[in-house]
Formats: structure tokens, C-alpha cells, sequence
């Protein structure tokens, strides 16, 4: 692959699909929190909020360290896959 | 807490000597391994006794704080004094 | 596989560190400037004298408070306090609101002049003056990226730690990097609390998914949810005529406060009815958190009423970001740490900067037009933010008084002395460009205090008579500043005959180091307070 090109997705990568991922994980932390910490639903809001963004920050590294960015790419939608399973199944908590 | 920033200073002292390129500057002579692992070890305890005589006078909060924000202070004070 | 992560990590470093660097630059020297904010502001206007806390200050603000009517919803009362000399009133009918300055023994009323004064370098480090056009998330992706940088720059400059300590002085892009290194490592945790808090203050903005996703407000909700409030007033009440001696409170604040009864401003809601209550806000010193530290006690009788439930964690630990990022509770020792670790940091982002630059001229013969780019840049983003700061700084001195829009113009001088300055580099030699706008920073930084005794001798005076170390403080900054510039400058002078390129490190090197000095050299000065205050009479008697 043209290395540009692999640079380019990998970027891509890491940015927007850090940022999906880190909002889905926003999303799907709260019912794990409440069904594990008994938070309130706002402190877990919260809580998951500002943990997102070290899973965004995870997420960035762990795209760069990758060795491809086809690889990137896959790890970022099966991080995805798993905090929307989260969310599916927990959605029914709140 | 300026006798914490002494001891933190003296411990990054301790830790620079520890090693081998510093302590040739002072003594002229190679550090020998068990002098250094002594010195680190002493500059590592050093450190957390200041740490701990900060946490003692203001609390663990503003204590970490400080120490956190004088550490660049002695490190960097070291650090001209080293070359 | 190790090696291919050190060399993404380089990547990463390097290109984040290069994208956002200038940006990253001016965000962290407005923000380190706004650790001073008040004092900032107190300098800038000199009409507002000195002034410590007396007792009936608090009286005479109520009685003045009283006149302006009962059909008025909330009166505060801003005190002056160690840091700043405001004292303000404020009153508001429905949603207008009026504000008016007093001072001196008596409380008569001056009006200082329009200005922004240090909070402009606080609007500026998030919003970059384009509130409205996303400058905060600009600021975020800039707070993010550093993040970034800071996390693979500890890859990158994995051989440092092998001899930590260690500036080779004899190269000049050494010891620049050596320096940068150093000062990356030790500003880690600074920049890490900066940069979480940073995100974290503006969560609603940058990550409202979750909160929109659960709650109908969305981040409003949210904020509502987890923040506590005093009980809402219910409209209607009686009318009561509200207390006229605050010595009633005074007395309880002590008593309930013991460790530090300081006011810091004092809010009446509904003063004229029989359910309207005074708030009582102390200064921060003792915690981190930005949670205000209120009492409350009924309006008319005094009676201490039920105070704010205290919030939860999830609520405290981003209060405590919050508090950290705007250090409100540092006492002046502390917060020239924090000053000094804030110019650290910029430091470290300019040299990262410079270093890019020279690493890449060393090695290739051709310049292509992203050293250009790259060089010309570097020359407005560090020389010409110092210009600027130091022209807004002007702007304030020598701006007419009465002019409309006066706060405005200020603002308008800072951008368009850096868009100036941008152009200036542009048409002149790059080694050329940074003498003169470093000399002219120099020269503009030691005029200034001159040129505000020339205008208004009767202010250093005044300040003088009053012990006010902050006012002096500033002009002594402000000479200390230029005399560093002064001395950069001339290291650049005595070996005109290196190339080119090596000078402008040479020059680069020496105003981190002067920033650096700054910074210490400032810290001593508090130390040694009242010498300066000496050195400041002596100066001015000099002129």
C-alpha cells in the first residue's frame, strides 16, 4: 500500500475512530457502572464522560502502534463492536 | 515545606551522583556499582521522605501540588549544577 | 515490532508537536500570563488604588445598595482581597444588571478605565478570540494533541533518561534538545493536569454523547443533576427591610471559619423580602475543588439559614480539575510555581519548534517552501506573541481613556501587532526578523514603565506609599523581561560571523533560557520583596 495512503488511514484512524469509539464507550460505561457500582445515573454519566477520554487517548496509541492500518482500522471497529454490545445489552437498565 | 524542597533537592542530588557520568564529573573517578545503587537507593528514599514531610504540614492535596511543582525547580537546578 | 513503535512514536511527536506547536505556544503562554490575572488587571487600571479590607466597607456598600431602589432581585458585592483591588458593586432588576467601582475609606465612586485587563489572556488561551467560530474546540484539539505529543515525546526522547541531567553545552541544537527534553520530562505532570483539566472543564462541548443520549437536556441536564444549589426562593414573600449592619454576620462567618474568614463577596437574592437571603463567599486557599465556599444567613435577621449540600464525587473530581487548571486557591508562592512551570512548558513547546526547524535545514541543501513556512512562523508564533502581549500592554497605557469601545481596541492592537509581526517576518531575513523583533520587545518592555511614570508619575507614588507589590511588581517584571530580551539580543550580536542558521538557535536557546530566568529570577524578586520595592523607588527616582 502507498505508505502516504497507509499514513493517512491510520491518522484517520486514530482520530475519528478514537473519537467513536471513546463516545461509544461514554456510552456504554454507564450501565456497567450502575449495575456494578449502583451509581446514580448522572454520576455515571459523568464518570464515563471524563473516563472516555483515556480510552480515546488508548485508542490513538494503540492505532499507532499497530503494524498496518488496515489492522488499526480492524481494532477500531472491534472496539466498537464491543461498546455497542455493551450498550445494546445494557440499554435496558436505565 | 522549604525544608521538603531541601531534602528533594539533596535527593536528586543523590541521584545524579548515582550516576556514572555525574559522579565522574565531581570525584574525577568512575562510580563504583555498589556506591551507585547506594546513592540511588538513598536519593529514591530521599525523595519520598520529602514527599511525606509535605504531605505532613499541608495535607496529601496541596501537599502533592507543591512537591509535584518544585520538583522541575531542582531538577533543573541540578541539572546546571551537573555540567 | 519495537522498533516500528518507536519510530510511529517519533512520527507522531513530531507531527502532532509540529501541526498545533504555535498554536499550542500562545495557548500556554496567554494561560500561564492568566495565572496573574488579577495582578494583570490591577496594573492595567491604575485609577483603582490599593486597598485592604475595613470594616465598614461592607456597611457602606449595603447602604449604597439600598439606594437603588427595593424593586431590585440581587445585590453582590465583590471585595478586594490579596490579589485584587475591586471593589464592586452589583445590582439587578430582572435580567438588567448595573456595576459600579468604589474606594477609600469612605467608598466615593470612581470609574476605571474600559478594559479587559488579564482576562483577556484568559478568554484567549480557550477561546482564541473566536468564541463563536469554535475557537474552544479548537482549544480542545489543541489540549488533546498535546496529550499526544507529551505521551510519544517520552519515546522519543527514550535515550534521555539514560543520562538524565545532562545539557551538552557545546552545540547549540544540543543543548536545545537536551533542553527540551528536560523540560518535557519534568513539565509531565503540569501539562497532564492542564491538558485532562482542560478537557474536563469543557466536557459538555467535546463529549455530550453520553449525556444526550440518557437525558433530555442533554449536558444542561447533566450539569444540573450533579451540581448542588441552594434552595430556590419562592417569589411573593412579605416585604422586610434587609440589615444595614453586617457586623451581625461578621461576627458568625468568623466564628464558623475559623481557619480563614476572608470575604470574598457577598450576595444578597431578594433583599427586600422576608425570605431573602445573604451569601457569603469566602476566598479559596484550603482546597482544590472550584466549589464556592458559601454561607448563608437570612437577610433581614442575620439568622444563619441551611448552606449548600455538599455534591458527590463523581461532581468533586471535576471540580478539583477545574480547581487545579485555574490554581484560584495558590498563595503567591505557589502560584509562581505554577508560573513558572507554565513558561516551562511554553518553552518547551517553542524549542520543540526551533528544533524541528534546524534538525531538518541541517541535512538538506535545498529549502523547500515548508521550511519557509515552518521558519517564518516560528519567527510571529514565539517573537511575535511576545510583541503582542507587551503591545496590548501599550494599547492600555496609551489609548485615549474616554474612547468608545475602549476595551475592544485593545484587543484589536494585540491581534494586529502579531498580524504585523507575521507580516514583518515574511519580507525580511529570518535571522534579521528575530533580532528585530526580539530588540524591539526588549525595548518596548523596558519603555514601559517609563513611559506609564511620564504619564502619571502620581501612580508610582501612590503605589509606593501604599506598599503595593503588585503595581510594582509589574513594572519590575516588565523590566526584567526586557533586560533578559536586552541580553539575548546581544549574545546574538557578539558572533555575527556563524552561519546563519546556527545564530538563530543561538538565539532561540537564549530566550528559553531567559524565560527560564525569568521565571526564577521573578520567584526571587517575591522572595525578596521588599528590596525590590527599594529597587523600584530607586528607579523611578533615577527617571
Amino acid at each position: 500500500m502507498n505508505p502516504a495512503l497507509s499514513l493517512s488511514a491510520r491518522c484517520l484512524a486514530a482520530i475519528v475512530g478514537g473519537y467513536i469509539v471513546a463516545a461509544l464507550s461514554s456510552l456504554a460505561l454507564v450501565p456497567v457502572q450502575m449495575s456494578l457500582f449502583d451509581n446514580r445515573l448522572e454520576d455515571a454519566i459523568l464518570i464515563a464522560t471524563m473516563f472516555s477520554y483515556l480510552v480515546y487517548i488508548a485508542v490513538i496509541i494503540d492505532c499507532f502502534c499497530r503494524s498496518s492500518a488496515s489492522r488499526a482500522w480492524r481494532n477500531v471497529l472491534v472496539y466498537s463492536g464491543i461498546f455497542l454490545t455493551v450498550c445494546y445489552y445494557g440499554g435496558g437498565l436505565i | 515545606m522549604l525544608f521538603s524542597f531541601l531534602i528533594q533537592v539533596i535527593a536528586i542530588a543523590m541521584l545524579a551522583l548515582g550516576m556514572n557520568k555525574h559522579f565522574k564529573n565531581v570525584f574525577n573517578r568512575p562510580v563504583k556499582p555498589l556506591h551507585s545503587k547506594g546513592l540511588k537507593l538513598t536519593g529514591w528514599l530521599l525523595l519520598v521522605f520529602s514527599y511525606y514531610l509535605a504531605v505532613s504540614v499541608l495535607g496529601a492535596p496541596m501537599a502533592t501540588v507543591y512537591w509535584l511543582l518544585l520538583l522541575p525547580l531542582s531538577i533543573f537546578y541540578m541539572a546546571l549544577l551537573a555540567n | 515490532m519495537k522498533p516500528d513503535f518507536r519510530r510511529t512514536m517519533i512520527w507522531l511527536h513530531t507531527y502532532t508537536g509540529l501541526l498545533l506547536g504555535w498554536l499550542l505556544f500562545a495557548i500556554f503562554l496567554t494561560g500561564t500570563l492568566s495565572y496573574f490575572n488579577d495582578e494583570i488587571s490591577q496594573w492595567m487600571q491604575p485609577e483603582l488604588s490599593a486597598h485592604q479590607q475595613h470594616e465598614n466597607m461592607i456597611n457602606i456598600s449595603l447602604a449604597r445598595l439600598k439606594a437603588q431602589g427595593t424593586d431590585v432581585d440581587k445585590w453582590r458585592i465583590d471585595l478586594p482581597g490579596q490579589r485584587n483591588n475591586q471593589w464592586r458593586l452589583q445590582w439587578q432588576k430582572g435580567k438588567e444588571r448595573q456595576s459600579l467601582y468604589l474606594q477609600g475609606e469612605s467608598g466615593e465612586q470612581v470609574t476605571p478605565r474600559a478594559t479587559q485587563g488579564g482576562n483577556f489572556f484568559r478568554t484567549f488561551h480557550y477561546t482564541l478570540e473566536l468564541r463563536n467560530y469554535g475557537g474552544r474546540y479548537i482549544a480542545g484539539i489543541a489540549a488533546m494533541f498535546m496529550l499526544l505529543a507529551l505521551f510519544s515525546g517520552i519515546f522519543t526522547h527514550r535515550r534521555f533518561f539514560r543520562d538524565f541531567f545532562t545539557l551538552r553545552k557545546k552545540a547549540v541544537l544540543k543543548t536545545l534538545t537536551d533542553f527540551h527534553a528536560l523540560a518535557g520530562i519534568v513539565t509531565i505532570p503540569f501539562c497532564l493536569m492542564i491538558c485532562a483539566s482542560a478537557l474536563i472543564i469543557y466536557i459538555g462541548l467535546y463529549m455530550p454523547w453520553s449525556a444526550q443520549h440518557y437525558l433530555d437536556g442533554g449536558t444542561r441536564e447533566l450539569n444540573q443533576k450533579v451540581t448542588t444549589y441552594l434552595p430556590k426562593l419562592e417569589p411573593g414573600s412579605a416585604y422586610r427591610e434587609p440589615i444595614s449592619d453586617f457586623s451581625v454576620i461578621a461576627g458568625q462567618v468568623a466564628k464558623l471559619w475559623p481557619e480563614n474568614p476572608n470575604i470574598n463577596r457577598i450576595t444578597v437574592e431578594q433583599p427586600f423580602a422576608a425570605n431573602g437571603r445573604i451569601i457569603v463567599e469566602r476566598t479559596r486557599k484550603l482546597s482544590l475543588s472550584n466549589k464556592s465556599e458559601v454561607l448563608v444567613f437570612s437577610s433581614h435577621s442575620g439568622e444563619p439559614l441551611a448552606g449548600m449540600p455538599p455534591e458527590r464525587i463523581a461532581r468533586k473530581i471535576r471540580r478539583i480539575f477545574y480547581g487545579l487548571h485555574e490554581g484560584h486557591f495558590a498563595q503567591p508562592g505557589l502560584r509562581w510555581l505554577f508560573f513558572i512551570s507554565g513558561l516551562l512548558s511554553s518553552a518547551l513547546i517553542a524549542s520543540g519548534l526551533v528544533i524541528w526547524l534546524y534538525k531538518r535545514l541541517e541535512k538538506v541543501k535545498q529549502r523547500h517552501a515548508g521550511h519557509f513556512i515552518v521558519e517564518r512562523l516560528n519567527i510571529a508564533g514565539i517573537a511575535g506573541l511576545l510583541l503582542a502581549i507587551i503591545g496590548y500592554f501599550y494599547a492600555n497605557r496609551l489609548l485615549p481613556v474616554d474612547i468608545d469601545e475602549r476595551a475592544r481596541l485593545e484587543i484589536g492592537a494585540f491581534l494586529f501587532i502579531w498580524l504585523v509581526s507575521l507580516q514583518h517576518s515574511l519580507f525580511r531575513p529570518a535571522n534579521k526578523a528575530w533580532f528585530e523583533q526580539l530588540s524591539l520587545a526588549s525595548l518596548a518592555c523596558l519603555l514601559l514603565p517609563v513611559i506609564d511614570i511620564i504619564q502619571e508619575p502620581s501612580r508610582l507614588m501612590r503605589a509606593i506609599e501604599q506598599h503595593n507589590l503588585i503595581y510594582l511588581g509589574f513594572e519590575l517584571a516588565l523590566l526584567v523581561t526586557g533586560l533578559l530580551l536586552y541580553k539575548t539580543v546581544k549574545a546574538l550580536l557578539v558572533k555575527p560571523k556563524q552561519v546563519k542558521q546556527k545564530q538563530v538557535k543561538q538565539k532561540q536557546v537564549k530566550q528559553k533560557q531567559v524565560k527560564q530566568k525569568q521565571g526564577k529570577e521573578d520567584k526571587k524578586v517575591t522572595l525578596k520583596h521588599k528590596l525590590k520595592r527599594i529597587n523600584a523607588g530607586s528607579k523611578a527616582d533615577v527617571v
